[in-house]
C-alpha cells in the first residue's frame, strides 16, 4: 500500500552503474541514463530505492549510498520523486533491507514507456562517470 | 482453420526486416562462420492450397562497422556477474539473448546508426538511439519478448511489440 508519509516532493535515490549510460544528443552533458536503470528486482520484488526523507532524518548524506568501490568505478545516484512516480502508476513505500537504511520499494507495472518515462523525469545526485566508464560511445 | 505446411529455405544476404511485416513468414538471421557466405534460413508457413511466394530481393551483403562491437557486447551481459548493478541484477538469460542476437540479425545490413545496448538487471537487454530529436528503445525481456518505443522532441510517440511496429522502427531508424 502507497505510504502517504511519503511526500510528493520527497527524492527516491537509486543507484547507477555506468553501463546504463547512454550517449544522446540531445543532452548538455551528451549521456542520459538508460530506461533500463529503472526496474523491477530479478526476483520480482519491486524497484529498490532510498527514502531521501528518511536518509536526512538519519542523518545521512546521499554519498553514503555509494560504496569506496562503486564510487572509484564512477557509479552514479539516481533521484526521482515520489509524486513522480506516483503519477506514472506507481506505489511507493518503505521495505526493510538489511544494510539499506531508509529502504523503500517503488512498486507497479513498469512498461518499456514507464522507465522512460521515470528515466526523463529522474536527476543525478551524482553523475554517473559516463565519458570514462561507458561502452555505448 | 486451413492445414499448414511448413517450408524452410536457404536464400543468401538477404536482411531479415524484408520479411518482418508478412506476419505468416518468420526469418531466422545466421552470421557466417569461419568465412563462409552470409545466409538466413526463412521459415515461411501458408495455408496448403497457397503458392509459395519467393522473396528475392537486392540487399547489400555486408554487415555495418558495428555489428561485430555490439555482438561482442551481448556476449559479455551473458557473463555478467550475478548482482552486478547492487539490486541482484542478473546476467543476460539465454531467450534474451537469443532474441537480441535475432534482432541484431534484422539491423546490421542496413546503414543504421550504431545503437547504445545496455542490459537490465532481470536480464533483458535495451538497443536504444537518441538522435536528431527521436528516441527509439527497442527492449528485449528476459523472456525473449522485444518490444518498441518511440517518442520524439516535437511530442510524437507510439510504442508495440517488434512485429507489429517493426515497419515504422525500420523507417524511423532509417532517418536517424
Amino acid at each position: 500500500m502507497d505510504d502517504p508519509t511519503i511526500l510528493p516532493s520527497c527524492e527516491l535515490w537509486r543507484r547507477l552503474n555506468p553501463v546504463f549510460c547512454v550517449a544522446d544528443e540531445s543532452s548538455t552533458t551528451g549521456w542520459r541514463i538508460s530506461s533500463g536503470a529503472f526496474d523491477d528486482s530479478p526476483d520480482g520484488s519491486p524497484m529498490s530505492i532510498r527514502v531521501g526523507d528518511k536518509m536526512a532524518e538519519l542523518g545521512l548524506g546521499y554519498e553514503t549510498v555509494l560504496s569506496p568501490e562503486q564510487a572509484k568505478e564512477g557509479w552514479g545516484l539516481a533521484a526521482l520523486t515520489a509524486g513522480v512516480v506516483r503519477m506514472h502508476g506507481q506505489i511507493v513505500y518503505y521495505s526493510d533491507e538489511p544494510g539499506e537504511p531508509a529502504h523503500g520499494s517503488v512498486e507497479g507495472k513498469k512498461s518499456p514507456k514507464v522507465r522512460k518515462k521515470l528515466s526523463a523525469s529522474s536527476r543525478q545526485l551524482i553523475a554517473a562517470d559516463c565519458a570514462q566508464r561507458s561502452q555505448n560511445r | 482453420m486451413p492445414d499448414t505446411v511448413e517450408r524452410y529455405e536457404t536464400l543468401s544476404a538477404q536482411p531479415v526486416e524484408e520479411f518482418t511485416d508478412r506476419p505468416e513468414s518468420t526469418a531466422y538471421f545466421h552470421p557466417p562462420i569461419a568465412g563462409q557466405a552470409r545466409w538466413i534460413t526463412v521459415r515461411l508457413t501458408a495455408p496448403q492450397s497457397s503458392a509459395w511466394e519467393t522473396y528475392r530481393l537486392t540487399a547489400p551483403t555486408v554487415p555495418v562497422s558495428w555489428a561485430g562491437d555490439v555482438f561482442l557486447r551481448l556476449h559479455r551481459f551473458r557473463e555478467y556477474p550475478k548482482n552486478w548493478d547492487s539490486y541482484g541484477g542478473r546476467a543476460l538469460t539465454t531467450a534474451a539473448y537469443l532474441s537480441a542476437y535475432d534482432f541484431l540479425g534484422r539491423i546490421m545490413f542496413r546503414p543504421f546508426p550504431k545503437p547504445a545496448v545496455v542490459p537490465t538487471g532481470r536480464g533483458g537487454v535495451q538497443f536504444e538511439w537518441h538522435l536528431k530529436g527521436s528516441h527509439v528503445e527497442v527492449y528485449i525481456s528476459p523472456e525473449g519478448n522485444s518490444e518498441v518505443s518511440f517518442e520524439d522532441d516535437l511530442g510524437s510517440e507510439w510504442d508495440g511489440p517488434l512485429d507489429q511496429v517493426a515497419h515504422r522502427l525500420i523507417a524511423v531508424l532509417g532517418n536517424l
